[in-house]
């Protein structure tokens, strides 16, 4: 294994009934390392999702190939969702749990140690300060508290690969930080991290590399600095502009 | 890929947990019915009670005009005057009875002729005159004819003795019916049959509002793809949700008939003195044992459809076709001379429904009941399979991703929508001919089935998705040598398709009587040959194939691949037709003709050959050529002329628009 997260070539087509052939991801390759936060930024209906959830197992490509901590996304799919922890906008919390039992409940299911469970759950919640609210239903917890807990959730097994579709969108301002923070310690404990986000700031404040993605394509692949020497451009909004104007 | 037990089981108790925290499951699932059984069987039961003192103490209000009036009157007095019966009369003299029964003054209105007012018998008559559509005056009617036909024997009795003959009227020459089948046996046959019926109705009820919850309410919160990034895999998340389907409809079921004992150990309601007969311990056991697919099928089943919906709503809509469908097989129980040892063996849930009768009447068919529950068995793990394989549905992975075809509607929508309106074609078709006893005779059932719901709902759907007519009907000219192909593939296919049904009654024989009855019930004896011909050759041949191989097969083209398609639309129109032994044969015609369209790319082929197809099956009938009695040679070289109609088909083939390849 060379790189926790690699992807190459890799191919997601739709065949809908309604309009035919949709080509989501086109050729798109990648390779992220411990302990970096490699953003996909690229506009609504990109690519960024289906590729994600084709890294997280939960679409299968139709060519290509993709791995996670060296484990196939087709031939190993259970160990690639053992190896990560998922976290979208559309990744909801079960209602009617408590936050702990949430907590433990995946824990359980991702297969982290039955003798450890306890400990682990406790530390989190500690860590994310839900301790007063550890025995609530998830249902009446605010925004913020439901954010907290699911990133919890996500960590709960503490996988080495974290997979962060957009997970800002719908937060307010000091919530969306105090996530960017939680995602800029994970990358200190040498956490892998694939992070999506059509927000220009973001990117370029939280990702070591950033991939500008467009109608399933990845444009161009570097460091800020990389893109900015690329350009000549400094703004990250304007480098975007550069290279997805003319493939729009 | 294994099931992890662990897993599984972490999934089910969570599931379970946050099931009973729902206010709605616990309500509509448990609550409701337990309070609603006894609620009805107590307003029931009310209804009744109230009903017999009301028809005690009613004093049913009659006029007498004619002649004989005197003669109806003195009847009418001597039934009372005898005791025996609670109702009582009251005359009303008028003038015009008529408006007055309409107003409701009167509810009989008793027109008493002279003898020579009616050709035939000689003797006076009463015309009972009543409104059919007024329960007091149909009540009246009933207490009136019962009086007379009471004076009538009564002085029948009198007449009797003055001549001598003093036995009384009953004794003469008594019939008495004698059951020789154990006392248990006879319950037991009649509680097996609506036994399966009865669970199935218990466990789509108890189980859906969980069933529709567990994925399609998954879907609309998002905690499905929450799930389906952990490491639990596609069937830990499936066997989870079935066992929690299967636990908390059989903990339903239990409740019910819990409920029931309870109520009518209370004497809510009557329960059969000889049914505890029927079921001893050791029975009680094999029935769980049996029923364990059914409750499996069932459940899987209802995961399936929640699976296919991507919201609540959705998968609610489907509950209404998937709830009457299901009530359909284990109704087989009722068909007349049926027995497991027959094709009925092959169908779910059905098999094990007349399985559970013979049961119970005491001559279970040990072989026969285990290849049932195997058959059942089966269907349940393949819905099984297909539950989990909505887990992969890309369109459905998430709530609220409408795509381009919901969003537009109309012909792109319309292959995704074409199976859910013919299972509510099928639906509406079993519904009326199972409820309505005006659709009886045969005409009144093709009109309604073939004209109204075939012809009517092709229309509709054209109309409804905005099709182009001439696409989805394939209304184009085929290859002149179609026409050939069909004039010498009609008998062909028409012999092959008996030869068919004849090697596989020689495994699942069809019972004589069913086979009988059903042939009187299609074609009587009284109706005309032309009629015959316009109802069963002419209309199905035009109408049936607008529906299946028009729309149909249109919708179907887009979604799947020709072989595929032909099967599916030749196995759907099998089971449009009512008779279990039927869906075989026809599902075989209905292969061919599909295969007839998708090579002609033309509907016309196609009608032809299926009209000519009943046309010369029931000429042949008529004829009285047993077509299914034939040496095997004939079907053999049957078999082979079919092959050449569809070579020459295969040669002159058209391609039909826009089919998969």
């Amino acid at each position: 294994m060379t790189h926790p997260v690699e992807v190459d070539g890799l191919v997601k087509v739709f065949q809908d009934e309604g309009r035919g052939r949709v080509v989501a991801v086109d050729d798109v390759s990648f390779v992220v390392d411990r302990g970096e936060i490699f953003g996909l930024l690229g506009p609504n209906g990109a690519g960024k999702t289906t590729t994600l959830r084709t890294l997280a197992t939960v679409l299968g490509p139709t060519s290509g190939r993709a791995s996670v901590m060296g484990y196939d996304v087709v031939e190993d799919p259970t160990e690639v969702r053992r190896s990560i922890g998922f976290l979208s906008t559309s990744t909801a919390l079960y209602p009617r749990l408590t936050a702990r039992e949430t907590l433990e409940f995946f824990a359980r299911i991702n297969g982290y140690p039955e003798d450890r469970l306890k400990a682990r759950v406790d530390a989190l919640i500690q860590r994310f300060g839900i301790g007063a609210y550890a025995r609530a239903r998830v249902d009446k917890l605010s925004t913020g508290m439901k954010q907290k807990v699911s990133i919890a959730r996500a960590i709960v097994h503490d996988p080495p690969v974290l997979i962060f579709d957009e997970p800002t969108v719908g937060l307010d301002v000091l919530n969306a930080h105090e996530l960017q923070e939680v995602i800029r310690e994970l990358r200190g404990e040498g956490k892998t991290i694939v992070f999506s986000t059509h927000i220009m700031s973001e990117a370029e404040k939280l990702c070591d590399r950033i991939g500008i993605i467009q109608g399933g394509r990845i444009l161009a692949c570097d460091t800020l600095e990389g893109l900015r020497a690329a350009t000549g451009l400094r703004y990250l909004e304007d480098i975007f502009i550069h290279y997805a104007r003319p493939a729009a | 890929m294994t099931i992890d037990l662990k897993v599984t089981l972490a999934l089910f108790w969570t599931e379970l947990k946050s099931a009973l925290r729902d206010r709605r499951t616990v309500l509509l699932s448990i609550l409701l019915p337990a309070l609603v059984t006894p609620g009805l069987l107590y307003l029931s039961r009310q209804r009744e009670t109230s009903h017999e003192a009301k028809l005690a103490s009613a004093v049913h209000a009659y006029a007498v005009t004619g002649p004989e009036a005197a003669l109806a009157n003195a009847l009418i007095g001597e039934a009372s005057a005898s005791g025996t019966r609670e109702a009582r009369f009251k005359e009303v003299s008028s003038e015009d009875p008529g408006p007055e029964l309409d107003e409701g003054a009167i509810q009989v209105w008793i027109e008493a002729l002279a003898a020579g007012d009616a050709e035939k018998p000689p003797l006076p008559r009463l015309l009972l005159h009543h409104r059919g559509d007024r329960e007091e005056s149909l009540t009246a009617l009933r207490q009136l004819e019962r009086a007379l036909r009471q004076a009538v024997e009564g002085r029948q009795g009198r007449v009797l003795a003055e001549h001598g003959v003093t036995v009384a009227r009953a004794e003469v020459l008594p019939a008495e019916a004698v059951d020789l089948a154990p006392e248990a046996g006879s319950a037991g046959s009649r509680f097996g049959r609506t036994l399966t019926l009865m669970l199935v109705f218990l466990i789509l009820g108890g189980g859906s509002v969980v069933a529709v919850d567990t994925l399609a309410g998954e879907k609309e919160r998002g905690t499905l793809e929450t799930l389906l990034t952990s490491a639990a895999g596609r069937r830990d998340i499936v066997a989870a949700k079935l066992l929690l389907i299967l636990c908390v409809a059989l903990a339903i079921t239990l409740i019910q008939v819990l409920n029931l004992a309870f109520w009518g150990g209370l004497k809510l309601f009557e329960l059969p003195n000889d049914l505890l007969a029927a079921l001893t311990p050791g029975r009680l056991a094999v029935l769980f044992v049996l029923f364990l697919p059914v409750a499996a099928l069932l459940s899987a089943l209802l995961l399936y459809i929640s699976g296919r919906s991507s919201t609540y709503r959705e998968a609610q809509t489907w509950f209404l076709p998937l709830f009457l469908g299901a009530l359909v097989p284990p109704a087989a129980a009722f068909l007349p001379g049926i027995e497991l040892r027959s094709a009925i063996v092959l169908v779910p849930v059905a098999n094990l429904s007349v399985g559970v009768t013979e049961l119970l009447a005491g001559r279970a068919d040990g072989p026969m009941l285990v290849l049932a529950w195997l058959v059942t068995a089966a269907a349940a793990v393949w819905v099984t399979g297909l539950a989990a394989r909505t887990l992969t549905g890309e369109r459905l992975l998430a709530a609220g991703q409408r795509d381009a075809a919901e969003a537009l509607g109309g012909p792109a929508l319309f292959p995704r929508r074409v199976l859910l309106w013919f299972a509510l074609f099928w639906v509406i078709q079993f519904a009326v001919a199972l409820n309505v006893e005006w659709m009886q005779p045969i005409e009144r059932q093709v009109l309604f089935n073939v004209v109204l719901v075939f012809g009517g709902g092709a229309l509709l759907l054209i109309r409804h998705f905005r099709l182009d007519p001439k696409e989805a009907l394939a209304l184009r000219a085929p290859h002149p040598a179609a026409w050939l192909a069909v004039l010498i593939g009609v008998p062909a296919g028409l012999l092959t398709g008996l030869g068919v049904f004849r090697l596989a009654s020689l495994l699942f024989p069809v019972p004589e009587a069913l086979l009988q009855a059903f042939s009187e019930t299609l074609a009587p004896k009284d109706l005309p040959d032309w009629q015959m011909l316009l109802f069963l050759a002419v209309l199905p041949g035009i109408f049936e194939e607008i529906a299946f191989r028009g729309v149909l097969t249109y919708g179907l083209s887009r979604r799947l691949r020709p072989v595929a398609l032909v099967l599916s639309v030749g196995i759907i129109f099998g089971l449009f037709h009512s008779a279990l032994f039927r869906i075989a044969p026809t599902a075989f015609l209905g292969v061919l003709l599909t295969s007839v369209v998708l090579l002609t790319a033309s509907i016309f082929p196609a009608m032809l050959w299926h009209g000519l197809n009943n046309a010369f099956a029931l000429l042949a009938g008529r004829a009285g050529a047993d077509l299914a009695d034939l040496p095997p040679v004939y079907y053999a070289v049957a078999a082979v002329v079919l092959a050449l109609a569809f070579w020459i088909l295969w040669r002159t083939r058209r391609p039909y628009p826009g089919l998969r390849t």
